[in-house]
């Protein structure tokens, strides 16, 4: 009996992802926006990303995206049909959405991918796209592979330098133990107790003050004038952008997590 | 009258001594306790008979400095320094109040009591390492203390209507953004204050015999308890007249006095980012000066063969004095205490406080 319910549920595992696809296949033109031809080029031009930086390129079109939104239809179609390289599936997708009419874009960032395209760079590759957006579909996938592969060739955005990828694909904060920080603190923190200690042995002092003899209700004023002499003004120039880790989240990537609970990054725009 | 007062009796002719606890006279033999107002009646009643039946003739004067008064009780000679107004028989040890340096500019108007006994004394300096880890073990051990009196110290008292006049530079800084800069802006000011106050009974150490720092380190002391002087408080204790004389003395509250005008006038520019007094000035009126005795227990501590002197403000028990320190203490808590601030640094980032 247990045999059975096991190799049941065997078969249930195995039949669930039903729309599973065949991941080689890099381009689904649902909304039937390219050509044969213009596939095919597309296809080429992925495969040639996916093998030179060991992450995955995927290229969809739709025209009803489920009514999840663009972004959430976009992630799923990731996730759920197991694209990416490696253990935290590493990759990109590009989504054209015309479910509202318009060409809602969205990409999105998995795993490694997460650490090249941080939010600055995404937002550079959205811009390179709508400048060609009236150039036809083709112009602006290929465009996305292209610009996408020139910040491949950059490796991890600086804005990401302190961060890494774990094991279950979660975007996280590098860090080292502050040694040198620690040894400072650790050796002031002690001398400013110990002194404080050594002070309560000294209790001969001598007075210089009378302030405990004075009788507060005799103070009176007979000139009490503060003059304005002179004002001057400095002006410094600090950029706001202040670069470095300053803010912690600032630059980066923004992560958000799709249905199926992976972390992903990403922008999208309507062009 | 080169002689020697004690306060007798009048039930039993023992000597009385001072109770600081019951701020009374007690007779340590017939256990009859007196307030300062019999102790009055009784001084004025017997004034002529101590003159006559306690009279001890100074023997000899200014004998290498010191003065030798035979006792009055067992008649055994008592030698005391020219500055000494009040001492014990090292025989029978009765007071001797040394009544003919009380007399005139020497005599006090007035006095606090004792309220703290010699074993508050003691307890006081056996609690002094609480709070003090870096105090040799053995150093408050009551066995230390190699020598421990209580004495009436003279003081001078002054009060003051000081008028200060002080000028100073005050600087407001402003600091915003705007944009990609940062604009800083400064407003000067000149703060002029002129102001009066007055100061009561600002106590200066009128005995070169003790340490000015010492003194002032046992301030302050409740004025509310100075009462018109009596010669009876001084027995059971010891009693200096004073050797550092008005004017002299005069100077230390009037530095004080000083700093303390210009602290006010100082603090009462408020609302600056820097105030920087340029210039001060004083005057200063003494309306009243006044010669007091107040008390203090000394405390000479004998440690590993160097002197530690401690005082005790013998009117509100608070001790003081310079502890010695033991280097191995020190070395030993740095490293412990290294050690702990790295350990929580430690801890601190693997619960992921630091960035």
């Amino acid at each position: 009996m247990r045999k059975i319910l096991f190799s049941f549920a065997a078969l249930l595992c195995f039949a669930l992802p039903v729309h599973a696809l065949d991941t080689s296949v890099k381009v689904y033109d649902d909304a039937n926006l390219l050509t044969d031809y213009e596939e095919q080029q597309l296809s080429i031009q992925a495969q040639n990303f996916v093998d030179k930086y060991d992450m995955d390129l995927v290229l969809v079109t739709t025209s009803y995206n489920d009514g999840k939104g663009t972004k959430a239809y976009a992630q799923d179609f990731y996730d759920y049909n197991d694209f990416g390289v490696g253990n935290t599936n590493d990759g990109i997708l590009f989504l054209i959405d015309r479910t509202y009419g318009y060409n809602d874009t969205y990409m999105v960032t998995t795993g490694h991918a997460i650490l090249v395209y941080d939010d600055a760079r995404i937002n550079y590759i959205l811009d390179d796209i709508y400048a060609v957006r009236n150039n036809g579909y083709y112009t602006m996938f290929s465009t996305f592979i292209s610009s996408s592969s020139t910040y491949a060739d950059l490796g991890v955005a600086p804005s990401n330098e302190n961060m890494y990828i774990d094991e279950n694909g979660e975007y996280r904060e590098k860090r080292v133990f502050p040694l040198f920080m620690s040894i400072v603190i650790s050796i002031i923190v002690p001398t400013i107790i110990v002194i404080i200690l050594l002070l309560k042995n000294k209790m001969v002092r001598k007075a210089t003050k009378a302030t405990a003899y004075l009788d507060e209700s005799t103070i009176s004023y007979t000139q009490r004038e503060d003059r304005f002499i002179t004002t001057h003004t400095t002006r410094t120039y600090v950029p706001r952008s202040s670069s470095g880790r300053g803010g912690g989240s600032h630059g980066g990537s923004s992560i958000s997590r799709g249905s199926s609970g992976t972390s992903h990054g990403g922008g999208g725009r309507r062009m | 009258m080169n002689g020697t007062i004690d306060h007798k009796c009048p039930n039993c002719a023992a000597v009385l001594k001072f109770n600081p606890h019951g701020q009374n006279w007690k007779c340590e033999y017939c256990k009859s306790e007196f307030d300062s107002a019999q102790i009055e009646a009784i001084n004025e009643k017997s004034g002529k008979v101590i003159d006559e039946t306690t009279e001890a003739v100074k023997l000899q004067k200014d004998f290498n400095g010191m003065d030798i008064y035979s006792c009055p009780n067992c008649g055994a000679q008592i030698v005391a320094d020219e500055n000494t107004t009040a001492t014990s028989c090292v025989y029978c040890k009765s007071t001797a109040i040394l009544k003919n340096k009380l007399v005139g500019e020497f005599n006090p108007t007035k006095i606090i009591a004792f309220h703290k006994t010699k074993e508050d004394a003691i307890s006081a300096f056996q609690k002094i390492r609480k709070g003090r880890p870096f105090a040799p073990k053995e150093f408050n051990n009551p066995k230390n203390i190699d020598e421990m009196s209580g004495i009436y110290i003279p003081f001078w008292i002054y009060d003051f209507q000081a008028n200060g006049n002080l000028q100073a530079d005050a600087k407001r800084v402003n600091t915003w953004r705007s944009g990609d800069y940062m604009i800083t802006k400064t407003d000067v000011y000149l703060a002029l204050r002129s102001g009066h106050m007055e100061y009561d009974k600002i106590p200066v150490d009128g005995s070169e015999r003790f340490s000015n720092d010492i003194m002032n380190s046992i301030e302050p002391f409740d004025y509310n308890e100075l009462v018109d002087f009596n010669h009876a408080y001084l027995s059971g204790f010891l009693a200096e007249k004073y050797d550092v004389d008005s004017d002299k003395a005069l100077t230390d509250a009037v530095e004080r006095v000083k700093n303390s005008t210009t602290d006010v006038l100082r603090n009462s520019i408020t609302g600056y980012t820097s105030v920087v007094v340029t210039s001060a000035n004083h005057d200063l009126q003494l309306t009243n000066k006044e010669y007091v005795l107040l008390p203090v227990w000394m405390l000479n501590i004998k440690y590993k063969d160097k002197i530690y002197t401690f005082a005790m403000n013998g009117q509100t028990g608070k001790m003081i004095g310079d502890i010695p320190i033991e280097k191995k203490k020190v070395i030993i808590w740095w490293i412990c205490l290294f050690v702990l601030t790295f350990l929580v640094c430690i801890i601190v980032y693997l619960i992921g406080g630091i960035r």
